[in-house]
């Protein structure tokens, strides 16, 4: 068992998710990916994530559905929201089921290791 | 036939109607009374003549010859006569009986011109003048000779140039037998009577008095009238023979009968008569006169009435036409005023001040015309300002709208410089150009270089979509052999087909293709078309068909067995931004342009695109191009 802390990300890019494994691995970080709204529930009580980055924009089922489902079942695990447009009604919408933070498209790597940082 | 349809025109017939009928029953109804009421008194004055006529005749005939009564008892005639009879003549002896007889007769107003004694057969035994004697002695008709009865005298006349004679025939017979022998005929003149016969003063200028007796089967009638020297000068007219059944009004007088009526007189005149008999006499008399001078009078009425008539008729119908101008002219007015506001000018207003409804009626047009005209240049000055409001909205639509295409162009413009030299300085840290990587260094800027590619296509697809819907994509036309050019397509994707297992075939005629376009644009197309078959296609194969459809038209179609597309998403495919495959990995989606801008520039060379699919077995999509170009 590692002790190293665990990051869901679930996005269905592959040039996306690539980056994010190679940039947290060297952050040292556990990076487990997901690339559908419905896999999300089916792992998220198994692996226990520290953090959920989660692509708002996402096939199957939404993002804001997505983060709700995290919610209940461990409220615990904090999401942050990732999207290309951070307009007030995304924002209220993703607050409103739960979202913890947000990043901005296209992510700057400072940003997100500050954001990972204030949640672990 | 205008005039009489139009109101004016049916005024002024039935006014003139109405006065010529309300004229001509007055006038008619006039004439008739006036002509019934001068025929009252025409008959009236002839009775009144007929009347006196017969008085005055059977004074003359009392008058005649006193004692003649007694002459068939006068003893010596009698012997005289009988002497005579029995073949014993002596004319001398029964002429001086006579003259005795004669001497005795004469006295008062008549007098006795002359006595003759005759045979049964009318020959005269002996005669005698009188004193007032005049031309020759009448004797009796032998016919009336004939049919004496003993003891029955006749009265008669006759008529001579000098005057009227009364004839008195008494027949004589043998003692104590009924048989006549012969016959004392005496001939008197009555000067007071011929004088009363030729007073016509009640009967008009062509006024008659006829006398008429029935003598031995026929009727006989004298008439008399004045010539015009006054009374007294008296014409004698004529003895008329008559048939006994004559149905002329003396024939009536002389049969008994009295009456009165218009017939045809003796000499074809309408005549009016009035009639009576005699009685003592046995004779009838007449008076007559021509209708057209006793009814003369009320003729002047007829032909007047008739003038006046047609005066009515003329002056009525003048009287009607000014009438029915008067009640017209208004209406007439007005019409003026509704034709020129119908032709448009609202201006337009009436003045009549002649008959209260029809001013009412003029006033109330004028307020409708005020008030039309206030709401036609209201609504003139509304249209106005809408217009200029629409014009203005649609400059700022068009201002906006250019502001957009001016926008993307710039913009697309100003993201190729940037990313020209991100893909330069990437690809040249990827390739090693400045020192080597290791696997995580490769990959990462590998992902860069890619979506850098991306973003530069997708710069362009927006440049080009901006062109089209603007209606600015540039065509440099040239004589391009199109299956050559899907040659190269197919050569340039071969690689990418085989990396992902699929078949990628050409079917090209040997013959060239030749078309007028754009050759850059329609590679794009085709090219686009492969692209979106490769990354629809899991296995199988793409094929590219080039061939002339007909003399004037070329078809290239791509051909794939991959996905296809739903029924639900074809009607939208051509849309921008429209993907058919959303749940379709990233690395797969196109950005929705392609085909868009694909069927712009097709279209933009007067061809079309078209598209057949069926999920699961895979995708036909086909363009057409116009052999000799674009039209422009």
């Amino acid at each position: 068992m590692s002790d190293k802390k665990k990051i869901l990300i679930v996005d269905d890019n592959d040039d996306i998710v690539t980056t994010y494994r190679v940039v947290l691995d060297r952050m040292g970080y556990d990076v487990i990916v997901v690339r559908d709204g419905l896999e999300v529930l089916d792992v998220i009580t198994d692996i226990k994530p520290d953090l959920v980055l989660l692509d708002v924009l996402l096939p199957g089922l939404s993002g804001s559905e997505v983060c709700r489902t995290i919610k209940e079942t461990s409220r615990d695990i904090p999401v942050v929201a990732i999207t290309a447009s951070l307009s007030a009604d995304t924002r209220k919408r993703m607050e409103s089921v739960g979202a913890d933070g947000f990043l901005l498209k296209p992510i700057d790597v400072s940003d997100l290791n500050r954001v990972i940082k204030r949640f672990m | 036939m205008k005039f009489v349809k139009s109101l004016k025109g049916r005024l002024a017939i039935m006014v003139a109607i109405a006065i010529v009928v309300t004229g001509t029953v007055v006038l008619l109804f006039t004439y008739f009374i006036a002509r019934a009421e001068l025929r009252e008194q025409v008959f009236k004055s002839m009775e009144g003549v007929v009347s006196r006529t017969s008085g005055e005749v059977e004074l003359a005939l009392r008058d005649s010859s006193p004692g003649l009564d007694s002459l068939a008892a006068d003893p010596q005639l009698v012997a005289d006569i009988q002497a005579y009879a029995a073949d014993n003549p002596d004319n001398q002896a029964i002429e001086a009986d006579l003259a005795r007889l004669v001497s005795t007769g004469t006295a008062g107003s008549t007098s006795v011109t002359g006595m003759l004694v005759t045979t049964m057969g009318g020959t005269v035994i002996a005669s005698v003048k009188g004193p007032a004697a005049g031309g020759a002695l009448k004797n009796a008709d032998p016919q009336l000779l004939s049919e004496l009865k003993p003891g029955h005298p006749v009265v008669t006349f006759d008529v001579g140039a000098r005057g009227l004679t009364i004839i008195k025939v008494f027949p004589m017979s043998k003692p104590g037998s009924n048989q006549v022998t012969g016959a004392v005929v005496s001939n008197t003149r009555s000067p007071e009577l011929e004088s009363e016969l030729s007073d016509t003063s009640g009967l008009g200028l062509g006024g008659r008095i006829l006398l008429s007796d029935l003598v031995a089967g026929k009727i006989s009638v004298a008439y008399f009238r004045n010539n015009g020297g006054g009374v007294g000068s008296t014409t004698v007219g004529r003895l008329i023979r008559l048939p006994m059944n004559s149905d002329a009004a003396p024939a009536k007088a002389a049969r008994g009968e009295k009456g009165e009526g218009e017939s045809q007189g003796l000499f074809g005149h309408e005549v009016v008569s009035s009639w009576d008999s005699i009685p003592e006499a046995g004779w009838g008399v007449t008076a007559t006169t021509d209708s057209s001078d006793a009814f003369a009078a009320i003729d002047r009425l007829r032909n007047v009435s008739i003038l006046v008539i047609l005066v009515l008729l003329v002056g009525g119908l003048a009287l009607a036409y000014m009438i029915a101008r008067t009640v017209a002219r208004p209406l007439k007015d007005l019409q003026d005023g509704v034709k020129a506001i119908a032709a448009g000018d609202l201006s337009t207003r009436v003045t009549i001040s002649d008959g209260v409804e029809v001013t009412e009626l003029a006033n109330e047009f004028n307020s409708m015309a005020g008030r039309l005209k206030d709401l036609y240049d209201n609504l003139e000055g509304k249209v106005q300002e809408r217009t200029i409001e629409l014009q203005e909205a649609n400059d700022r639509l068009k201002e906006l709208d250019d502001l957009k295409s001016e926008f993307v162009s710039m913009a697309s413009h100003e993201l190729r410089s940037p990313m020209a030299s991100m893909k330069m300085g990437v690809s040249t840290v990827l390739r090693e150009m400045t020192g080597p990587l290791n696997e995580d260094q490769k990959l990462m800027l590998g992902i860069a270089e890619r979506n850098i590619d991306r973003l530069t296509t997708l710069t362009s697809e927006l440049l080009d979509l901006t062109k089209i819907e603007a209606g600015q994509l540039d065509i440099l036309p040239a004589e391009v052999d199109l299956g050559t050019l899907a040659a190269e397509v197919v050569e340039a994707d071969r690689p990418l087909a085989e990396h992902e297992g699929v078949d990628l075939v050409l079917a090209a005629p040997e013959e060239p293709v030749m078309a007028t376009c754009d050759r850059d644009r329609i590679y794009q197309v085709i090219q686009n078309m492969v692209g979106n078959a490769l990354n629809f296609t899991e296995e199988g194969s793409v094929t590219v068909s080039v061939a002339k459809e007909t003399a004037e038209r070329a078809r290239v179609c791509i051909k794939d067995t991959g996905l296809g597309i739903p029924e639900d998403a074809i009607e939208t495919i051509f849309d921008k931004w429209s993907r058919a495959h959303a749940e379709t990995r990233s690395e797969k989606r196109g950005t929705g342009l392609g085909l868009a801008i694909s069927k712009g520039i097709v279209e933009a060379h007067g061809g079309s695109v078209t598209l057949q699919s069926k999920a699961g077995t895979g995708t036909t999509v086909c363009f057409t191009l116009p052999l000799r170009g674009p039209d422009e």
